[in-house]
């Protein structure tokens, strides 16, 4: 091997180390290498030095810049519990409120029904009528949904704005 | 302290999944030891990716409020720092992209606030915190100097000492690439160091 190629194979050898490892035998032809060449060991040195800074060199930490994340990450999680347990309510209210609707809706199909004839109404009207009534507690649910979401958007954006 | 949770008290488990199961729950005491577990690693990891200190408070905020809403993501089976360091560096390159992260000289400047992890030298004579200071200037400069793509992945492996695999979830990058970026990575680190070189 002449002597550029040994050179290329040392620092091949010296990155692969850092990165991988190396094997046994090449280890030893590569410690032999630096023992004989001064080139080659000024950059496994400056190599070294490189990843010695990485290693050693400290930063400052700001002050209490945990305790203002702590607070923070409580009350994100206090507001995200309380929308939870918000939600669930919401879930119980929209079940209870579907079976309700199902197991009235052949009594009040025939009220509608009922109250169409009384009043002389086309079919399609009190037919309408009883889709809309039908689908009411499913729009409120909707609108309250989305009344709560967009507030608890806002509150949380006010939240991080005011602590930051 | 009552009712702080330790995370020696989950020794009978394999931490990593009572860390997950905690994390779904979105146990506060537990955030809180992760937040204090964790300040000078991701600080420190955000600071070197971001270069401002401002940026790296702000972004560590961020990534916890991220690591709360985002809890039930972790699988409890990988280790819980490359999930953390991969969010962190998400919200790097969302920040980024919204604002021009600059001033990589004041992230070293002590007077601000307190240091963490002093080195036995930091006490010993002011011949040694000079030292100190020169040093980490310079690693400022020549990280600076140094492509992002190529500074990620040297802190990643060689600061927060993750492995090549830990390194491919976190930037999510196969493992070659990750590969390739830290040897052109340590190449181009030697370079500048030698220009650097006093």
């Amino acid at each position: 091997m002449n002597d550029g190629n040994a050179h290329e194979r040392a620092q091949r050898l010296m990155d692969r180390d850092r990165v991988e490892g190396i094997a046994l035998e090449e280890r030893r032809w590569l410690d032999a290498h630096l023992a004989a060449c001064e080139t080659c060991a000024a950059w496994a040195e400056a190599g070294e030095a490189a990843l010695r800074m990485l290693r050693s060199v400290s930063v400052a930490v700001p002050p209490g810049l945990a305790t203002s994340a702590t607070l923070l990450v409580r009350e994100r999680g206090a507001q995200l519990r309380k929308q939870r347990a918000q939600n669930l309510a919401l879930a119980a209210a929209c079940a209870l409120s579907w079976v309700a609707g199902v197991a009235s809706a052949p009594l009040v199909w025939r009220l509608f029904a009922w109250l169409g004839s009384a009043l002389d109404l086309p079919g399609m009207v009190w037919q309408l009528a009883f889709v809309f009534w039908w689908f009411v507690p499913a729009a409120a649910a909707t609108l309250v949904i989305i009344v709560a979401r967009t507030r608890s958007r806002t509150d949380l954006n006010m939240s991080d704005s005011d602590f930051v | 302290m009552e009712g702080v949770f330790s995370l020696n008290a989950l020794a009978m488990e394999p931490e990593t999944r009572a860390l997950a199961r905690g994390l779904r729950r979105r146990e506060p005491d537990l955030l809180e030891a992760l937040i204090l577990r964790y300040e000078y690693r991701l600080y420190r990891y955000l600071l070197y990716l971001t270069g401002s200190a401002e940026a790296a408070s702000d972004l560590f905020q961020e990534t916890w409020l991220r690591v709360l809403t985002r809890g039930h993501q972790y699988d409890g089976v990988s280790r819980f720092e490359p999930w953390l360091f991969s969010i962190a560096r998400h919200l790097v390159i969302d920040a980024s992209r919204r604002r021009r992260l600059v001033s990589f000289e004041e992230a070293f400047e002590p007077a601000e606030g307190r240091e963490r992890e002093p080195r036995a030298a930091d006490a010993a004579s002011p011949l040694a915190e000079y030292e100190s200071r020169e040093l980490a200037n310079r690693l400022g400069e020549v990280l600076a100097r140094l492509p992002g793509v190529y500074r990620e992945v040297l802190l990643l492996r060689f600061q927060e000492e993750l492995t090549l695999e830990e390194i491919a979830v976190v930037i999510r990058a196969p493992l070659s690439t990750v590969k390739s970026r830290l040897y052109r990575g340590l190449s181009a680190a030697r370079e500048l160091m030698e220009d650097k070189r006093p």
